[in-house]
Parts: C-alpha cells; sequence; structure tokens
C-alpha cells in the first residue's frame, strides 16, 4: 500500500476506509474458524432417519436399557453405550428413542458363491460350495483389512441388495450350495440377520459357517452356537497390544470365544495372520500354539496366512516365506495336528495323517483334487481325521 | 563497507540462498514422498505451505530488516539454512516412528507435521531475500534482488537435477550446499570471531553421515537395506528380510520375491492373442512379467521402462538377463508408442494406478486411440486399476468408471476381469473369458493364478456383474485434458486415510485468505500476487500438456522449468530498459496472461485432437516453450515494473512483493494441482487465470491512473 506522503504511479491508490480492517477479516476469519469446529456437528446430524419400520431396521437382540434413553449393546465386547441418536462403533447399531436397532438387517451389499476352501475351511466338507454374503459393517478397525470398502463403512453407504432371510436360503438353495457363508465384512455386526438367515438355513438342512474376528460376547455366541455348523475364525495375534493398535480390540474375548466353541462342539479353524514385526515374532506364535494346544486341544486346523500391504498398512513388505515355514514348525513341535499356510501357493495342498502322515486329503489351490477319507479316517492306519466330513 | 564488498557479499548470499533453497525444497519434496505414500495431494499440500511460508518469511524480513545490520542477521541466517535441512531430514524420515508401524498417514498428519518441520527453514530463507536486499540502495533494488534470487534458483535447480541427484544420495548433496551457504556465512562478516560458529557448524555437518543410513533404516523396520539409490524419477530401495529380496519404490513395496501378481498381468492378455504374438510392455518387466510371457513363446517383446535404474534391477534380483526376443527401450511408454513404427498384437501398460498427472495420462481416451493406431487388426490392449474382490467402494468406481468409459470410445470390446486388482482388456474383436482353458491348451502352468485366482476372476456372475455396475452409469470419459481418474484416485485416498475432506478445504481456505492479505487492499500487489498464481498455474498446466502431448522426458522437463526461470529474469531486466510507463507495463503483462490463457486453451485443444506431426512438433518444440518464457518474462517484468511503482523503503517493498508474489504461487501449486486439474481439468486452470488476471487489469485499469 502506498503510505501518505509517497507518491507512486498509483497516487489514486488509496486506502478505502469503508473496506474490513484486515485485523477484523482475520478476527471474523479465525472466529468462522474456530466455530465450524466447535459446533455440535455431532448432535445436528445425529437424527438420521432411521426408524423401526424400515425393512431394513430391526431391534437388536442384546442390549440393556441404561434409563434416559441410553442403552448399552450387548452383541460384541465393546459394548457401547449410545445416547439416542448414536451408533456404535460398528456404525449398524442405532438408537432410536431409547432402543437399540441394528440397521443391518436383510440388507447385504456382497453376494457370492465360493469354494469353502476359500473361507478358509479345509476340515470342512472339502469341494463344497459356500454362498457367501456380507452386511457391510466391523466392530474392529484392522490396518490390514482386506475388505475395507465394506468393512469400515456401513449399510446405509453402500449399495445394497434386499435379501429377506427366506430369500437369502433360496438363493443359496438355487445355486447348489450347501453352506452359507456370513463373511467378508464382520459377521457379528450383523448379527440378528446372520442369526436369522442361519435359523432358516438349518431348517432347510443348510449349514452354516461364520467367518469372524470372533469378537463377540459370551450371551451373542451362546445364540449363535443353535445355528451355525462351523466357525473360521481369526486370532489376529498372542498380544493383547497388537490387538489394540492393529486391530481396536483386545485379546481375551478372543480367546474366550475359542473356548466356548470347543465346548459346544462347533467346529472351527483358526487363522492367524504373520505381519512382518508384529505377528512373526515365534515366541509369542510359539505361546499362541501352547494355548491352543491346552485349552483346544491339538485337532483344530491352524492356518498361517502371509501377509501382503493392504488398505493402510502398506509400507511394510509381503511376509517371507522361510518365517511362514518357521511357524509352521513352531506350531507343529508345540503338537499341533493340521498346520496350514495361506497365501502361499501349495500351503494348502496337502492334509496328512498326524499319525502316518499319508496323505488323506489332496487339493490345488481352491479345488479338491482328492479325499481318502474313509469315514473321516485314514485309509492307512485308521486314525479318525478331525472335521466335518459328512 | 565499499560497495564493491556490499556487492559482493550480496550476489554471494542470493546465489547460496537460491541454490540451496530450490535443492532443498526439491530434496525435501522427494523425502516427503518417500514418508507419506507419495501421494501428489501431500506434495502439492507441503509445496504449497513451503511457498506460503518463504513469502511469509520474506513479509517479516522486510520488517527486521532496518532494526539490526543486515550482514549479522544474514551471517546466523546462512548457518540456519546450512544446518537446518540435516533436521528436515530426520524428522521427516523419524515421523513413522511416531504412528503405528508400516500405516500411512492421512491429510492432516503429513500437513501438520511437514509444515511445522519446513517453518524454520522457509521463514530464515524468505526473510533473508529483502535482508540481502539492505546491502543495496536505489529504486531498483527490489529487482535487483528478484534477478539475482532467481539466477540463484536457476543455478540450483540445474545443479540439482542435471548433477547432485545423478551422483549423491540426498545427505551428500545437503552436505555441499551446507559448504556453499557456510561460505556465504563466512563472507557476510569480518573478524576471526565469525570463524567459531562457521568452524562449529561444519563440524557438525562432517560428523553427520552416519545418521544418513541410520535414519534411512527407521523406514524399512525388520529389514537390511541393500541399495539405496535417487534416480531423477525417486527414490529406490532394495531391502532384505531374511531370504526374500523386497523392492521400494519411495519407500512404497513394489515388488517382493515370491511375488506372483505378474502372472496375472501376463497371462490373461496373452491368452487373449496367438502364440508368437508381437507384443509391446510398457513397464513392470523386470519383476518377473517377462518370464512370464516367454511362456507363450512371443514373436517378438518391445519393453519400455521409464527409469533406467529399474531395468538395471534384474541383477540384484538375480533374474537372467532379457532374452533375445526382448528389446529393452529406456524412455517414455506414451512417448515410443506415438513414435513406433512397428505395430503390435498385444499391448500391455504395468503402471500403477492414475495417481498423479503424469500416469494419468496412460489412462486417457487419447492414449488409448494412440495405442489403437499402433495395434494390428484384432489386437489387445490390457492394463489394470485398483479393484475389490467383494465390493466396489463408490470412489474407486467412479475412477473405474471413468477409465471404463475412456476405453469404450476407442475399442469396440471390453472384457475387466474382477478381484483385488481388475484386469482391463480390449480390442475390436470379442474377447474370451476360458482363460484356463487356453492356458491348458499352451501347456502353461502357473503357481497362483489358475490354482487360486482364475475362478473368481472368470466367474460369469461376478465379471456381469461389475460389467453392469461400470456401465451402468454414463461418466465423463478420463481425458488428457480433464484427468478425472487422478482425480477419483485422490478421493478414494483421502477416504481411506480416513483425511475429512473439511481439512482439504480448510486448507484451500487458508491460503487464499493468506494471499488475500498479502495484497495488503493495494492493487500493485494484488497483481502480483495473482501472477505468481498465474505463473505457477501456467509452468503447471504446459508441464502436463508437454507430457501429454510428447511424453515424460526427464531432461526436457528440466530445461523447460530453466526457461521458465531464465524468461522471469530476462523479463525483469527488460522492465528496467523498457521505456513505457510503469502502469503500462503492469497492465500489459496482465493482458499478456490473460491472452497466454486463452492461447494455451486453443493450443491444448489442438494438440490433442491433432495427429498431424507437424502440428504436434510444432507445438512441442515451439509453442509451449514459447508460452513457457513468455509467461515467465512476463511476471518478471511485472515484478520489476512493481516493484519500482510502489512507494517506501526498497527492502519492505521487496518482502512484500515476495510475499504477495510467494502466496500467490502457493495458491497456484495447491489450487491448479490440487482442484482445479483433478476436477476441471487444464481448461479449467486457464480459466481461473483468466479471471483472476482480468480482475487484476480491470483494477490497474481504473480510471485517475496516470502512468
Amino acid at each position: 500500500m502506498t503510505r501518505p506522503g509517497e507518491k507512486g504511479p498509483f497516487p489514486d491508490m488509496k486506502h478505502d476506509k469503508t473496506t474490513v480492517s484486515r485485523r477484523d477479516f482475520i478476527k471474523t476469519a479465525l472466529s468462522t474458524t474456530c466455530g465450524t469446529f466447535l459446533f455440535p456437528w455431532k448432535a445436528a446430524w445425529a437424527d438420521e432417519g432411521f426408524t423401526p419400520a424400515d425393512p431394513h431396521v430391526k431391534e437388536a437382540y442384546f442390549y440393556q436399557a441404561l434409563g434416559g434413553g441410553t442403552v448399552r449393546c450387548g452383541t460384541c465386547p465393546h459394548a457401547c453405550v449410545t445416547q439416542p441418536g448414536e451408533r456404535g462403533l460398528c456404525r449398524t447399531k442405532v438408537n432410536i428413542g431409547g432402543r437399540l436397532y441394528t440397521i443391518s438387517y436383510a440388507n447385504p451389499c456382497s453376494i457370492n458363491v465360493d469354494p469353502i476352501e476359500k473361507k478358509p475351511l479345509l476340515h470342512f466338507h472339502p469341494g463344497s460350495r459356500a454362498f457367501s454374503l456380507a452386511v457391510a459393517g466391523c466392530n474392529f478397525h484392522c490396518l490390514n483389512c482386506q475388505n475395507w470398502e465394506i468393512s469400515q463403512t456401513s449399510p446405509d453407504r453402500t449399495r445394497n441388495y434386499d435379501l429377506s432371510p427366506e430369500a437369502a436360503v433360496a438363493a443359496a438353495a438355487r445355486y447348489g450350495c450347501g453352506t452359507i457363508a456370513y463373511t467378508y465384512s464382520e459377521a457379528t455386526t450383523f448379527f440378528e440377520y446372520m442369526v436369522d438367515v442361519a435359523g432358516r438355513a438349518k431348517a432347510e438342512g443348510i449349514r452354516n459357517v461364520w467367518v469372524s474376528n470372533a469378537y463377540i460376547s459370551p450371551p451373542a455366541l451362546d445364540r449363535l452356537c443353535t445355528v451355525i455348523d462351523a466357525a473360521s475364525l481369526n486370532l489376529k495375534c498372542f498380544s493383547d497390544d497388537i490387538y489394540r493398535r492393529l486391530n481396536g480390540g483386545t485379546l481375551a474375548p478372543v480367546l474366550r470365544t475359542f473356548e466356548t466353541l470347543h465346548e459346544r462342539g462347533v467346529w472351527m479353524e483358526i487363522i492367524n495372520l504373520v505381519i512382518p514385526t508384529y505377528t512373526d515374532d515365534m515366541e509369542t506364535i510359539a505361546r499362541m500354539c501352547d494355548w491352543i494346544v491346552d485349552h483346544l486341544g491339538p485337532a483344530y486346523p491352524l492356518h498361517f496366512s502371509r501377509f501382503f500391504p493392504k488398505y493402510k498398512l502398506t509400507r511394510l513388505p509381503p511376509t517371507p516365506l522361510e518365517t511362514m515355514e518357521a511357524a509352521k514348525a513352531v506350531a507343529l513341535r508345540a503338537g499341533l495336528q493340521y498346520v496350514y499356510l495361506g497365501n502361499v501357493p501349495g500351503g494348502c495342498d496337502l492334509t496328512r495323517c498326524p499319525q502316518c502322515q499319508t496323505p488323506v486329503i489332496e487339493r490345488q489351490g481352491y479345488r479338491l483334487l482328492k479325499t481318502h477319507l474313509k469315514d473321516g479316517k485314514c485309509p492307512s492306519c485308521r486314525t479318525l481325521i478331525n472335521g466335518r466330513w459328512t | 563497507m565499499s560497495p564493491m564488498t556490499t556487492n559482493r557479499r550480496f550476489w554471494a548470499c542470493l546465489l547460496a540462498l537460491g541454490i540451496s533453497s530450490v535443492s532443498v525444497q526439491l530434496i525435501m519434496a522427494r523425502e516427503i514422498m518417500s514418508t507419506f505414500s507419495g501421494n501428489e495431494l501431500i506434495l502439492g499440500v507441503v509445496l504449497g505451505a513451503w511457498l506460503l511460508f518463504t513469502g511469509l518469511g520474506s513479509a517479516l524480513g522486510a520488517r527486521r530488516a532496518g532494526s539490526r545490520r543486515p550482514d549479522a542477521l544474514l551471517f546466523w541466517g546462512h548457518l540456519v539454512v546450512a544446518v537446518w535441512p540435516f533436521c528436515q531430514i530426520l524428522i521427516v524420515r523419524a515421523l513413522p516412528l511416531f504412528w503405528v508401524r508400516g500405516e500411512i498417514q492421512g491429510l492432516p498428519v503429513a500437513l501438520v507435521s511437514g509444515s511445522l518441520t519446513f517453518l524454520p527453514y522457509c521463514l530464515t530463507a524468505g526473510a533473508m531475500i529483502p535482508l540481502a536486499g539492505a546491502f543495496l540502495s536505489g529504486k531498483d533494488t527490489p529487482s535487483r534482488v528478484y534477478v539475482a534470487d532467481t539466477i540463484g534458483d536457476i543455478l540450483g535447480g540445474l545443479l540439482f537435477s542435471l548433477i547432485l541427484v545423478y551422483l549423491f544420495p540426498h545427505w551428500t548433496s545437503l552436505i555441499l550446499l551446507a559448504v556453499l551457504n557456510l561460505f556465504a556465512a563466512a563472507a557476510m562478516q569480518r573478524g576471526p570471531l565469525r570463524f567459531i560458529p562457521v568452524v562449529l557448524c561444519g563440524l557438525v555437518v562432517a560428523a553427520s553421515p552416519s545418521l544418513d543410513t541410520r535414519s534411512l533404516s527407521w523406514r524399512f523396520p525388520g529389514q537390511e537395506i541393500v541399495l539405496h539409490k535417487g534416480t531423477p524419477f525417486g527414490q529406490l530401495t532394495i531391502t532384505r528380510s531374511g531370504r526374500q529380496i523386497n523392492v521400494f519404490q519411495d519407500a512404497i513395496p513394489t515388488f517382493s520375491t515370491h511375488d506372483l501378481h505378474m502372472e496375472a498381468t501376463a497371462h490373461l492378455p496373452l491368452c487373449q492373442v496367438p502364440q508368437g504374438a508381437r507384443v509391446l510392455l510398457i513397464a513392470g518387466g523386470v519383476f518377473g512379467t517377462l518370464d512370464e510371457m516367454a511362456k507363450h513363446a512371443p514373436e517378438r517383446i518391445d519393453y519400455v521402462e521409464l527409469d533406467p535404474a529399474i531395468l538395471a534391477l534384474s541383477v540384484p534380483l538375480g533374474r537372467a538377463p532379457l532374452p533375445e526376443r526382448v528389446r529393452s527401450h529406456v524412455g517414455d511408454g506414451r512417448l515410443f508408442v506415438k513414435q513406433t513404427s512397428a505395430t503390435y498384437d498385444l499391448v500391455i501398460v504395468d503402471l500403477p494406478d492414475p495417481e498423479n498427472a503424469q500416469l494419468n495420462r496412460f489412462y486417457t481416451k487419447e492414449f488409448f486411440r494412440e495405442v489403437k493406431a499402433v495395434l494390428s487388426p484384432g489386437g489387445v490392449l490390457a492394463f489394470s486399476l485398483v479393484g475389490a474382490e467383494n465390493y466396489m467402494e463408490e470412489t474407486g468406481l467412479a475412477l473405474n468408471r471413468s477409465v471404463f468409459s475412456a476405453l469404450r470410445q476407442a475399442f469396440d470390446h471390453l472384457l475387466v476381469l474382477p478381484g483385488p486388482t481388475h484386469h482391463f482388456m480390449a480390442s475390436d474383436r470379442p474377447l474370451t473369458r476360458d482363460v484356463e482353458e487356453v492356458l491348458a491348451s499352451r501347456g502353461i502352468t502357473t503357481q497362483r493364478l489358475v490354482d487360486y485366482d482364475l475362478a473368481a476372476m472368470t466367474d460369469p456372475w461376478r465379471i456381469d456383474k461389475l460389467s453392469e455396475l461400470l456401465a451402468g452409469k454414463e461418466v465423463f470419459p478420463n481425458s488428457d485434458l480433464s484427468p478425472r481418474a487422478f482425480g477419483h484416485l485422490l478421493d478414494m485416498w483421502l477416504k481411506k486415510t480416513w483425511s475429512p475432506r473439511g481439512i482439504l478445504y480448510l486448507v484451500f481456505l487458508l491460503i487464499i485468505v493468506s494471499a488475500v492479505l498479502s495484497t495488503r487492499g493495494n492493487r500493485i500487489y494484488l497483481a502480483i500476487m495473482t501472477s505468481g498464481y498465474a505463473a505457477m498455474a501456467f509452468e503447471l498446466t504446459l508441464i502436463l500438456l508437454f507430457q501429454v502431448l510428447y511424453g515424460y522426458a526427464y531432461l526436457a522437463m528440466c530445461m523447460l522449468i530453466t526457461l521458465f526461470m531464465i524468461g522471469s529474469v530476462l523479463g525483469a531486466l527488460g522492465s528496467r530498459r523498457w521505456e513505457r510507463s510503469l502502469r503500462d507495463q503492469i497492465r500489459g503483462a496482465d493482458l499478456v496472461l490473460v491472452f497466454l490463457a486463452v492461447a494455451t486453451a486453443a493450443v491444448a485443444v489442438l494438440g490433442v485432437r491433432s495427429l498431424e506431426p507437424a502440428v504436434l512438433s510444432a507445438i512441442q518444440y515451439l509453442i509451449i516453450p514459447l508460452l513457457i518464457f513468455v509467461a515467465a518474462a512476463a511476471t518478471g517484468c511485472q515484478f520489476s515494473a512493481a516493484s519500482r511503482a510502489c512507494g517506501g523503503e526498497e527492502i519492505r517493498i521487496t518482502g512484500r512483493l515476495y510475499g504477495a508474489d510467494l502466496a500467490g504461487a502457493a495458491c497456484g501449486t495447491i489450487l491448479t494441482g490440487l482442484f482445479f486439474i483433478p476436477s476441471m481439468g487444464i481448461i479449467g486452470v486457464l480459466v481461473s487465470i483468466v479471471v483472476l488476471k482480468g480482475i487484476s487489469l480491470l483494477l490497474t485499469g481504473k480510471a485517475g491512473l496516470v502512468g
């Protein structure tokens, strides 16, 4: 700005007194910015227009009213406490007028027919096909999620099918699937839908498979055990600290789930993702394997899965194959009878009899080549091979 | 002090500052790319903040100019400029240690941590510019400062781009630049005492190299660094974890031994053409794609790789030498397609997703047409894009749709195989889904593709669902002048990292407010600020246009940027000798910039539509360099004229003009790179220049102005 008394080639350019001063401008801009951040947007946008009349909204099966419109969700160990208009961590449970509702009912966003080996379940009706469905949502926020597009969002933000439990069971039968798998996202977050579909499927003679992070409350799990036939469960690591940092959960409830399924006789296979510098410590893996043997026995398959950079955990290289082999050796030394390597070509191709090492099932990738089992036993030494075969 | 001494100090200061600040800026940009996902959005925001803080430093420096002897301040300034870049590198490399290991970070973290890291350097360097002007006197002081600073910038740009980047790692380059600044510091003052801090700083710098390797390892936890190499295109690192070899480009994992993704890259398209095909492969070959391709016994493979350092990786990766039938070419893939006289049965593009405007050129309707021109009848084009195995979310879907739409304009038959990566194939004849049968008939086995992935990829239900999704909505096709795919990928990154869009808008708002404030309600400063915007917008736009029409040629890019800076210097020098009134020069420059924006739009439209070699050559070699030069000369001329047109103390004028110019340039960098190009394309940028310079022209031409 040309100062008073100074002459330049633009002498008419004077400060316009009618304009806003710089001080006022800065004050206004700062106030507006602060106001924008301080404004209670959450409260203003809390009412998202969900209504119990919506066919995709259903009252949650497990919750507790705490008074004053506040409720505590009972589906998973997060036990989210919500005020009217608020959602839980999973984004699928909404407090509407002091009652807790799920908004993930009969609105799957992904439906496919997969080989059961892809879940992965290698000791559960090998070679069969699973009608796989998912509703958006998850109660974890794993940094390496391979389905982040549907797990880290909610059903009101995805393109969904309208698929009632009856229609889901009918579709599974139509596509010749003997199993329905609740998978891809976190099935616990669409618990009500899963339980209803599974109940109908069971009545129709169709099996149910729960693919999950095992982070579920004991009452919900009890109910689920009445309708499911098998579970493919992630034991992401054997460290509470890493569970909190990478996944947003804790270890103890997960272990409790494994114990409960074992007690209830539900078939399960355990998946452990080996992530470089996080879950590749052999001592921790040894402790995990010892726990499995001690609490669940040696006969449940353990799948070590090779890590590849995904979602937000993209600055780490894939797990070296030798680390995978080392983890397998640790598990076998601990006494586990069936140890597989996922995401490693050939890593699941053979199931051997733990007694005589005779190959009892041969696969090529996700394809079943041959099963030599006789009544679920090794054809050579007649040792029982654990699993659900017929 | 004698005039000769002051003159010498003036030049020593500004040349050392110009050389080092440009080099440090380029080094830090590359380090930032390695720490924050190699993302253009972060790079744009951080570079914008860099310019803004430097402008702020200039404005603050002007205030301090009268209070102390400039030589004393400049002495300490050079010491800071010499030493702080090492701290910057250490901080930028250490940042990942403060969050979850291996996790990509979003915009807020990058913006705050990056800005705070650079703040001391930018404020100091910015403040030194007007302070150096205190060595001079006279009305043309700001203009001389501008010329000296820009010459320093030119030398710095050339030094880094043509010498340092090839010969030295970043740390060593910083040591050389530190030595330069320590000499400059010593030249600022007299007396033996001045040597004490200079020598101390020199000792610290000399003892620092061990920190380089240690700090580098922070980026690669649990791995042994086998090779770390800077190339003009980024930083290449090879690490070893156990027996596994990992290749990183800008610290992003690119390849590891036992990766098998190349099976899909090679076999899916090669199953679409007969054995013995002639194939063009753009990028990715050394990571195993060539080995897989060889299974189909192609007659010839032309393999084009931009970075020769990638080609050289075959040795550390333990790959066999390229077979005879493979001919490797170093250069830009698109340029190769334009220039080749050969025809191919198959063109495979194995590049990363269109995560910047440069890469976007390989996913546009114009590129697809160029490829079609080199394909034999019924030939096939293949490439891949980010996909999703079970559900495609909205930003990824928009990206895929914009490319699908562009592809549909060039080819009759499209096949997109679903999966975590979508494999696009296009031809003018029908394409087969039965890849497994073709592989079996040729006796080709794979480790992963057939047994694990192919069933889901070729599942009719999944293919049809994806096709319906991609074709289900009419969208703007991705094009050279309007790189929508790049914009969608930025959206996807924001979503993935949970970066609130509001942060981006807040950055836009802050940068615009800063630019407006830098004008101080004065029309001359407004003209300079808007010219700063226009200059940066022109530079980015014309370089992108050059890449689109010609191709990515590193030396050509360097030359264009150098030409821009030479234009600025000559414009500033010319202004001092030009006899037209200062008002005419200021308004004339505005008018020229408006005209150039319109002319650039016309050239852009003509260039992408024309297939005439003569027209394209004229645009590439004559018109674009001329436009860059004239735009720079106009802004340089205007800066010089404005500096003489402003009344008041020269140093203050220098600081304020620099403040306005750099604030405008920051706006140009951020808004052009992150808003206009991804959402409205090149034409949107040019319209913004016309509007801004039109406003400036109107205001400087108000009644009552007398030259």
